[in-house]
């Protein structure tokens, strides 16, 4: 089982917001805030608040958010964890900024809505955006719930649940089943 | 000795020329050595020339005892309008300043109403900290805001950011950015200079390569850092992208180390070599039609 989300603020002492707006000045921040997933406890779900976060640029982002996620993906059979967004500002155009470096990273991450996710970032192709969103609206869902569904292959939709999952967009569990054998029900992260 | 300016800063071209002519003078000019900087023949100024003039007098205040002509050409009134609108007296060291107001009447530019808004300015600052990176480009958007759609403002402020930035970490000088928007050419011109070592002395030891212009390509086409072992080195990358993406037919130059070169989407091309002197000098006009 996941655990409640945790903040992951990117704040230092006193400050009330911050710009990540280059690469030298958010290196220490990478490095403490990867240092903060290693040692949280396995299924944690990360968020940042954008409400902390004002001006953005490529390499802010590439440091803060890319790099985080690139440790995500690197290591998420050891460390089953996962990181969001939320409260992106639309007076710093952050969504914006950050579509431009996922894209050009090649990462995708999540961000929260109020009553809503977006995906940023191309990542996941359109494929996987599909049974992604039918995981969120559904909250719960397995490989053969979706088969039914979008009547594919159940072994097709398997394959692309497991890289949703690998690539940190929906969680997973594994099931036991009655009549034996064993599944996984995938997650969305809220 | 004496170092003259063009008749014109106002091109690429026009600065690589007084760039020449600035390594003439270090060539030949020992420290602390008096040199008269004539103006007086400058009749013309934009964004790119003043952010060059105040990098470079920078650079020649700190190595010599300057003294200057200040322009007095039939164009002077404009030119030296122009360049206190772009709060160059501001920027430029001080005894530049004196000389000036020492030679010409300054009040009456400096009591003049700043009321036109039909060319949107950022006028040129100096940013020498990684902490003012972010207040210039939210100083940026702020003055953009409504102007232009909010990507484009991003694309903007992100360009400056990112350049800020290098110059500050990879050229170890201040740096002197400006932006001025033209609404009825639907352009916008950015400007961003520096008096640091450029970007091959930053480079050339950590990149493969057999010439300087190469090292000035891989710069701006692939992820070279002048930071060894991190990942990193995207920041030219994206200012090109960020240029292009949205009108092929923006303009991107950069003067540095010896040359003068216009980025295009895939490829960078050398306008034209002349002589190495301090600083990289980043000329852009984003299309905005």
């Amino acid at each position: 089982m996941v655990d409640a989300m945790r903040l992951i603020s990117l704040l230092h002492q006193e400050e009330k917001f911050i710009d990540l707006v280059g690469r030298r000045p958010a290196v220490p921040l990478k490095d403490a805030i990867i240092e903060l997933m290693e040692e949280a406890p396995k299924g944690t779900i990360f968020y940042y608040d954008l409400n902390e976060v004002r001006e953005v640029n490529g390499s802010g982002i590439h440091e803060v958010i890319v790099k985080p996620l690139e440790w995500l993906y690197e290591n998420f059979k050891s460390h089953e964890k996962f990181l969001i967004l939320k409260n992106l500002s639309v007076e710093y155009d952050h969504l914006y900024n950050i579509q431009i470096t996922c894209n050009k990273e090649k990462v995708s991450i999540i961000a929260q809505n109020e009553e809503s996710y977006e995906v940023i970032g191309n990542k996941a192709g359109d494929a996987l955006l599909e049974l992604l969103d039918l995981t969120y609206l559904h909250k719960q869902v397995t490989a053969r719930d979706l088969a039914k569904i979008l009547d594919k292959k159940h072994t097709l939709i398997a394959t692309h649940l497991t890289k949703l999952y690998e690539y940190r967009l929906i969680s997973r569990q594994e099931e036991q089943l009655q009549e034996g054998g064993r599944q996984y029900i995938y997650s969305s992260l809220f | 000795m004496q170092l003259t300016s063009p008749s014109n800063l106002s091109s690429i071209e026009d600065v690589h020329e007084w760039l020449n002519r600035c390594a003439t003078i270090y060539q030949n000019t020992e420290h602390n050595e008096r040199i008269n900087i004539d103006l007086s023949n400058l009749k013309w100024i934009s964004p790119v020339g003043n952010a060059a003039l105040a990098a470079t007098l920078h650079k020649l205040n700190s190595r010599y005892d300057i003294i200057i002509s200040i322009p007095d050409s039939d164009s002077a009134d404009k030119v030296i309008g122009y360049m206190e609108r772009m709060n160059f007296f501001e920027i430029c060291p001080k005894r530049i300043k004196t000389a000036f107001e020492n030679n010409c009447d300054m009040e009456k530019y400096y009591k003049r109403h700043r009321n036109d808004q039909t060319n949107t300015l950022f006028e040129l600052q100096r940013v020498e900290d990684y902490s003012e990176v972010g207040p210039l480009q939210k100083s940026i958007r702020d003055i953009m805001k409504g102007k232009l759609s909010p990507n484009r403002v991003s694309d903007i402020a992100s360009i400056i950011g990112e350049l800020a930035n290098n110059s500050i970490e990879h050229g170890g000088t201040p740096c002197f950015p400006c932006v001025q928007y033209y609404p009825q050419k639907k352009k916008v011109e950015i400007a961003i200079c520096d008096f640091g070592k450029g970007i091959v002395r930053t480079l050339k030891n950590l990149v493969p390569h057999n010439s300087s212009h190469e090292v000035v390509c891989k710069a701006i086409l692939t992820n070279a850092s002048g930071v060894e072992d991190e990942d990193r080195g995207r920041g030219l990358m994206e200012v090109k992208q960020r240029t292009f993406d949205w009108s092929r037919i923006s303009e991107f130059y950069v003067r540095t180390h010896d040359s003068a070169y216009q980025v295009f989407p895939n490829k960078v091309e050398t306008l034209d070599s002349g002589k190495y002197y301090f600083g990289t000098y980043y000329y852009i006009v984003i299309d905005i039609q």
